[in-house]
């Protein structure tokens, strides 16, 4: 990468580490540290709130989606209005005028301590490994485009996060979501204008060309439980998961908690209403583009050059003869495409089949791949968008797009680290250890704990490369509970709800939803979600009926 | 347990309230704003999915 992109990228390192120092100076009491005193704008709040959302992974991997797959994953995405409606009205005053830190804090004045630290306890362990995970997934491929150690691309991510968070708390946290979205924005319209100058056919034909392989169906209105992205699926599945993350999860609730008032609160969950869905379909349609415009102009058969320069290596001629091959199915499905653009009979027919020749020789490169490598979980999606930015963009852009994906990285895992600390502080120490610690103790410790969660998420994030099948481990316990979570926080709202039916149904919904995942695999991981909450409410009533029931007989005996 | 029964209670009855007094801001409305936004990129993402497929 030339010189002018990587003083890019470090002017932007270098000014978010000072902005989040300096706003250290407004935390030195717990609830400037943890909530910054209540003080934060409604738009601030908004733009954090998405900033966690939209990681590295929604920059590299939905783009590289976007170009493999096409733009029906905004499906997903179909329930989240309806949530952060729902959240507005309920859980959101709820949480505020209990004046806790934590959504779980809260549990326990409904529930009792038991609940308590089972829901905070799985939240740490779930946040713990993600946040572990949301930083290998850029990292892994930086450390693959630069040619870097993976430990070095581990800590120029992690460590400036790591300080930030630690010195600064929830306000440099905030503050640095802001301009980090500003960022992740600008960079995104540039790809966009840069994609449509370069583009050699205009707007209209890219989309012809695009449909014609059918990488804009957006709506797939099939009700099949094992698809994983319907209109259904997205619109039921996704409300609950959408409650759950940002009803339960404590790295959203604590944004929420940290506006100045109920209405600055429940407006900043709004502006995520109203502008994901238009920002994840541009972030997809981005993904669109870039591979029509590699149509044209021909991308690398491996995109990832670690793996590009192991094959070449490994199995030289066979990777020279795939190649050849590659050359001449490209030139055709090129022809094909400019087919299509003009319009020409069965020319859709020509791309579609062309196209698929293509997908299946980068199948048996990516095969290649995997045999010199040796590892099993070898994908090249993810390198589709930062080898377009290294290969395309002008002098500069690169810079700031490279810049644009660490913003992203860092947001989303200061916001995690945050959340990760708070709930270690207020629900274990606070509530277990010292309860009547002094103030400047307890910020002493929640700085230690940032700093704790920030090296296990770099250890995390070391070895993760290698621990393929650990990352699925981790995604699949997160989805046993997220939806029971839910529940239980739905049966707070319900005046008949009790502890014992909380802390049992809590139990009864991770068991139900692991049942489903272990017995009916083929479920999509959406449905998982509903499972978990219905169960959780319904045992959870029920038990409920049952001690009260036997409290009152008790009484009249 | 009976006194956090009755704080939640109240609590449980305010945002209901204060949603109703926020201005232009009751449920229903806020819910018809959000939809009326949300049809408008469902219809963009419509065009998409019909004209060019």
């Amino acid at each position: 990468m030339h010189l002018v992109n990587w003083l890019i990228v470090v002017v932007y390192l270098a000014y978010v580490l000072w902005d989040g120092l300096r706003r250290s100076r407004d935390t030195d009491r717990l609830r400037g540290y943890f909530l910054a005193n209540q003080s934060l704008p409604w738009w601030a709040v908004g733009l954090s709130v998405m900033a966690t959302q939209l990681s590295a992974v929604t920059m590299i991997g939905t783009t590289g989606q976007g170009a493999t797959d096409g733009i029906r994953f905004i499906q997903f995405y179909f329930g989240l209005p309806l949530a952060m409606v729902i959240l507005g009205v309920t859980l959101v005053p709820f949480l505020r005028r209990s004046g806790v830190y934590t959504a779980y804090e809260y549990l326990e004045r409904r529930f009792g301590a038991g609940t308590r630290s089972l829901t905070s306890f799985l939240f740490l362990m779930s946040r713990g490994m993600s946040c572990g995970t949301i930083l290998a997934a850029p990292a892994v491929v930086m450390a693959a485009i630069f040619g870097w150690d993976l430990t070095l691309s581990v800590a120029v991510i992690g460590i400036p996060t790591v300080l930030y968070t630690m010195v600064g708390g929830i306000q440099a946290v905030a503050w640095a979501d802001v301009k980090q979205m500003i960022l992740i924005v600008l960079s995104l319209a540039v790809v966009v204008v840069v994609l449509l100058v370069k583009m050699p056919v205009n707007p209209h034909d890219a989309l012809q060309i695009a449909g014609a392989t059918g990488r804009l169906q957006v709506f797939d209105f099939s009700f099949t439980l094992t698809e994983t992205y319907t209109f259904w699926s997205g619109l039921l599945g996704g409300t609950f998961l959408m409650l759950s993350y940002f009803g339960t999860d404590q790295s959203q609730v604590q944004r929420y908690l940290a506006a100045r008032s109920v209405t600055e609160a429940r407006r900043s969950l709004l502006m995520s209403a109203y502008w994901k869905i238009p920002l994840q379909s541009l972030v997809l349609l981005i993904g669109v583009l870039v591979f029509v415009f590699y149509l044209f102009q021909a991308p690398p058969l491996l995109y990832n050059p670690a793996h590009e320069e192991s094959v070449r290596s490994y199995a030289p001629e066979a990777y020279a003869e795939l190649e050849t091959q590659y050359s001449a199915e490209f030139m055709a499905r090129t022809e094909a495409a400019e087919a299509v653009a003009a319009g020409l009979p069965g020319a859709s027919e020509r791309l579609e089949a062309h196209e698929a020749a293509v997908g299946s020789l980068r199948s048996d490169a990516l095969e290649l791949a995997r045999e010199a490598t040796g590892d099993e979980s070898v994908r090249d999606v993810n390198y589709i968008m930062p080898r377009f930015a290294l290969d395309v963009l002008p002098l500069g852009l690169t810079g700031l797009f490279i810049a644009a994906i660490m913003a992203a990285a860092m947001s989303s895992i200061s916001s995690e680290l945050n959340s990760l600390s708070t709930t270690t502080v207020i629900d274990f120490y606070r509530r277990w250890i010292r309860p009547n610690a002094p103030e400047e103790h307890m910020l002493w410790v929640s700085k230690l704990a940032t700093g704790f969660w920030g090296l296990f998420a770099c250890f995390v994030a070391t070895f993760a490369a290698t621990l393929g099948s650990l990352i699925e481990v981790v995604n699949r316990f997160g989805s046993f509970f997220y939806g029971s979570i839910l529940g239980v926080f739905i049966l707070a709202m319900i005046p008949k709800g009790r502890g014992v039916g909380a802390f049992y149904g809590l139990v009864a919904g991770m068991s139900a939803v692991a049942a489903v995942n272990f017995l009916a695999p083929e479920i999509s991981f959406l449905w998982h979600n509903v499972v978990g909450a219905l169960t959780v409410v319904s045992v959870g009533l029920l038990l409920s009926w049952l001690r009260d029931s036997i409290s009152s007989s008790n009484r009249s005996g | 347990m009976e006194l956090h029964y009755k704080h939640t209670a109240r609590i449980r009855h305010d945002p209901m309230t204060e949603a109703n007094q926020e201005p232009g801001g009751s449920f229903v409305q806020t819910l018809i704003r959000v939809f009326t936004a949300q049809a408008v990129v469902m219809l963009f993402l419509w065009l998409l999915h019909s004209l060019y497929n």
